[in-house]
């Protein structure tokens, strides 16, 4: 059996941080986020750093496995970095480059802004690689239930969630099969105008879209055979217990969080 | 002329936990003008052997000689019209018609490789009059047709293209046992009448032992056996492994061949023969 | 005539009553004035060609389609819309295709998933995906994702998150049609276990000869209406209802086809070892022949 790309790239483990509550993590997450956007000089971005590090080290997750996470953005943080550091002129002036010249600001902005990026993804991997998808969506979903007071439908965006992730891989395995199917009859975009090539898509886009809705019509009767009813009560087999070591776990961003703003 | 495999491998490239062959160094030489039938266990290579045949999956390492192309591995490109000598059938083939009619989808293979408006159609009217489908049901949209109709379309809309090889993948999933028949014996008098090679993946041999001339197992990435189904039926260490049933044709010949002093079989009995022979036993 | 089949429990209640069912598509009556009775404890094959209106008479008894007319009774209760949930609850379904209809994430939470619309609490749950996955063989895959699953491997699992709602009928609408025929035969072993240990009310659709002949009664449609019913070693030998169910006589009933112009006549059969032993009978004298037994 062929074994497909999972979605969220779970890594089993049993961390600190894989036994954490995913609410507490994705609470983490927020917090971090947070820290990340008071970075704005080395030194707050060292102190993100470290913190960062620090829990990189208590998910028991080998190092390699973030940078691999990181090496896809490369392009787009060094994009990042180039276009702070082209175009912030404050500072003293450190290099000139034909008609560009490069102030000691705009690398400090630059490097910053690329690292803010870098830790971010680093932080969005900690909660892949230690969470499983249906977990965080469970995490989603009792964050958002408050919000059913204010008529936001929010067992439905739950279902939706869980579902796309249930779903995805499989709907990804059948547009490959359409594609090649496809491509077996001769279609091609090579060498077509964008407006050609958006044209041609049609071949892919329709069957895997009908089957999207035939699919979900099938899913409605199965769920209904199950007895399922939008808006019943129902119980919950997966539980969420959050202990101790939730509440310290959040609390401990108050630490990377000071710390940067006093040093902003 | 043939089909040819020397010493093929391919390893799967997705991120997998473990990295197996897919094929291994296989090695197989085919006849065209064919009925040939591949079987296999879940995972043993099928699959994956057909998309080499067109050129969708390009092999690591060994060579495949198809007519008179030739694939190497890549970065060697691919021979020009490969795709279109060379039809792929692939499972529930009516998942990939996307136009509003069954008629303009049986004209989008002709008019990718490049046929002109005429010979497309007289493709598309010829593949459509072979699998039944009369005018009225060439004018429908896919969702008005039943199960059986709608797989001879997709089947059809292939065969437009003019491939002189057809492969397909489980052609009959899913289908009645009438539509199962039906189908089979379509793709063999392509075969008869037509002169094209049909190569087909099953798993049901019952339907598919009165039409094949020729049967390649295949195990774990290897070939595990060629030959004719009677062949076949005696390696029962390989039909178990292939989850594979015989034929009731060939289990009552067998267990009418002693007592009754049967010849040995080189050929498929049909009812007809097998009746005449047990009568003249009898006598 | 569509034949009649005897009821051997007529005194107790039927699992399944159907009173004059008609069912409207549109302009199209798909089933026209069908009246069946399905004891408890029964085993219905149902055939048919497609658009006999097979799939429709399935899902009219569990309520997922409503009929124009007629009176549907499950277990002594008329089926209502009020009380369809409950009704559900009772009736499992089994559809064919496996990916349209595994829920959860996992085997795990695909089981679960029935079990927490039924409002079970949590230690229940946990203790009946033990017991159905192991009844399924499904322990090992318990945490996997369908993605990495076979096709057989999913509708077992389909079974087990069915099975754990413990229904008193079991409906499975061409559960293997999907599926290769080493599946199709682990499926049937199964479920002819079920029929046995758990005394649940099988009703199978389906096209293979094998799945319909292993049923206790055959019911067989055509156009709307019950072309037969009865017992399926009776109705798969007449050729011109195999005809109009869209099925193919199988080899065995070919031969003995062949045999009777032949002027050997043997009767008709669909079981290839019964034919065996009345040629042999008819070569009178020597030890009954045997086929190597299948699997």
């Amino acid at each position: 059996m062929k074994h497909k790309l999972m979605l969220g790239r779970y890594i089993e483990g049993q961390s600190l941080l894989h036994r954490l509550d995913p609410r507490s993590k994705l609470a983490g997450m927020l917090c971090f986020i947070a820290a990340v956007f008071l970075i704005n000089s080395y030194v707050t971005l060292f102190i993100g750093l470290v913190f960062t590090l620090i829990i990189i080290v208590l998910t028991k997750i080998p190092l390699s496995y973030y940078i691999r996470a990181i090496k896809p953005l490369i392009f787009l943080i060094a994009f990042i970095t180039l276009f702070h550091i082209f175009f912030h002129t404050e500072g003293a002036r450190m290099l000139k480059v034909g008609v560009f010249s490069i102030y000691s600001g705009g690398l400090e902005k630059g490097l910053v802004a690329a690292g803010r990026m870098t830790l971010f993804i680093a932080f969005a991997s900690v909660l892949s690689f230690t969470t499983q998808p249906d977990r965080i969506a469970n995490a989603l979903g009792s964050f958002l239930r408050p919000l059913k007071r204010l008529g936001v439908p929010v067992e439905r965006l739950t279902l939706m969630l869980s579902l796309s992730l249930r779903f995805i891989p499989t709907i990804f395995e059948e547009a490959e099969r359409i594609w090649k199917a496809q491509v077996s009859r001769g279609f091609s975009l090579a060498d077509q105008p964008l407006k050609e090539k958006a044209k041609r898509t049609i071949a892919l886009l329709v069957p895997v879209t009908s089957s999207a809705f035939r699919r979900a019509e099938s899913l409605a009767d199965a769920m209904e055979a199950r007895s399922y009813r939008l808006g019943a009560s129902r119980s919950q087999y997966r539980q969420m217990l959050w202990k101790r070591s939730d509440t310290l776990f959040v609390l401990s961003f108050t630490l990377p969080i000071c710390l940067i703003t006093l040093f902003n | 002329m043939g089909i040819t495999f020397e010493q093929v491998s391919y390893r799967y490239k997705e991120r997998a936990l473990k990295q197996h062959l897919a094929l291994d160094h296989i090695d197989l030489s085919l006849k065209t003008n064919q009925f040939i039938t591949i079987v296999g266990a879940p995972g043993s290579g099928k699959s994956t052997l057909l998309q080499h045949l067109n050129g969708l999956l390009r092999a690591d390492h060994g060579t495949i000689h198809v007519l008179d192309m030739v694939i190497s591995p890549s970065p060697a490109k691919l021979p020009k019209g490969l795709n279109q000598r060379i039809g792929l059938v692939f499972q529930y083939p009516e998942q990939q018609l996307f136009k509003e009619t069954i008629w303009e989808d049986l004209l989008y293979g002709p008019l990718n490789f490049d046929m002109s408006k005429t010979e497309a159609e007289l493709a598309a009217k010829t593949a459509a009059e072979f699998m039944g489908l009369d005018d009225l049901i060439l004018a429908k949209c896919p969702y008005q047709l039943s199960s059986g109709q709608i797989r001879k379309a997709a089947i059809a809309a292939v065969l437009a293209a003019g491939p002189e090889i057809i492969v397909l993948d489980e052609p009959t999933a899913s289908l009645d046992a009438s539509s199962r028949l039906e189908l089979m014996t379509l793709l063999h008098r392509q075969c008869q009448e037509q002169g094209r090679t049909v190569i087909v993946v099953t798993h049901a041999l019952e339907e598919v032992a009165p039409f094949t001339d020729q049967i390649i197992v295949m195990d774990e990435g290897t070939i595990a056996f060629v030959g004719k189904p009677h062949e076949l039926v005696n390696r029962t260490d390989l039909i178990d492994k292939a989850g594979l049933q015989i034929p009731a044709a060939y289990e009552l010949y067998a267990a009418l061949q002693k007592p009754l002093r049967l010849s040995k079989l080189d050929h498929y009995p049909s009812a007809a023969e097998l009746a005449a022979v047990i009568k003249a036993a009898i006598s | 005539m569509p034949l009649m089949y005897n009821q051997d429990d007529k005194h107790k209640p039927p699992a399944i009553q159907l009173n004059n069912i008609r069912f409207q598509r549109g302009s199209h009556t798909v089933l026209k004035q069908l009246s069946i009775s399905i004891p408890a404890g029964q085993w219905v094959a149902i055939a048919g060609c497609n658009g006999s209106g097979k799939s429709t008479l399935a899902r009219l008894i569990n309520g997922l389609l409503q009929a124009s007319s007629g009176k549907i009774i499950i277990h002594g209760q008329p089926l209502q819309q009020e009380h369809i949930y409950d009704v559900r609850s009772q009736i499992g379904y089994i559809f064919a295709s496996p990916d349209d209809q595994f829920i959860g994430l996992t085997v795990r939470d695909d089981i679960a998933f029935g079990l927490e619309n039924l409002c079970l609490p949590r230690e229940q749950i946990e203790q009946r995906i033990q017991t159905y996955a192991k009844l399924l063989h499904l322990t090992e895959l318990l945490d996997r994702h369908p993605a990495t699953l076979s096709g057989g491997q999913k509708q077992r699992a389909a079974l087990a998150a069915v099975l754990a709602m413990q229904p008193s009928v079991l409906i499975l609408d061409e559960a293997t049609s999907m599926l290769d025929s080493h599946f199709r035969d682990q499926l049937l072993q199964c479920l002819q276990a079920l029929h046995v240990e758990q005394q649940l009310t099988l009703i199978t659709i389906s096209h293979d000869i094998k799945e319909l002949s292993a049923a206790d009664r055959l019911i067989m449609l055509h156009d709307g209406v019950i072309l037969a019913d009865g017992k399926p070693e009776d109705l798969l030998i007449q050729q011109q209802l195999l005809k109009a169910c869209r099925l193919e006589a199988p080899y065995v009933l070919e031969l003995c086809k062949e045999l009777r112009l032949q002027g050997i006549d043997i009767g008709e059969s669909i079981n290839e070892q019964e034919v065996l032993n009345k040629l042999w009978a008819l070569l009178s004298s020597r030890s009954p022949i045997a086929i190597k037994s299948a699997r």
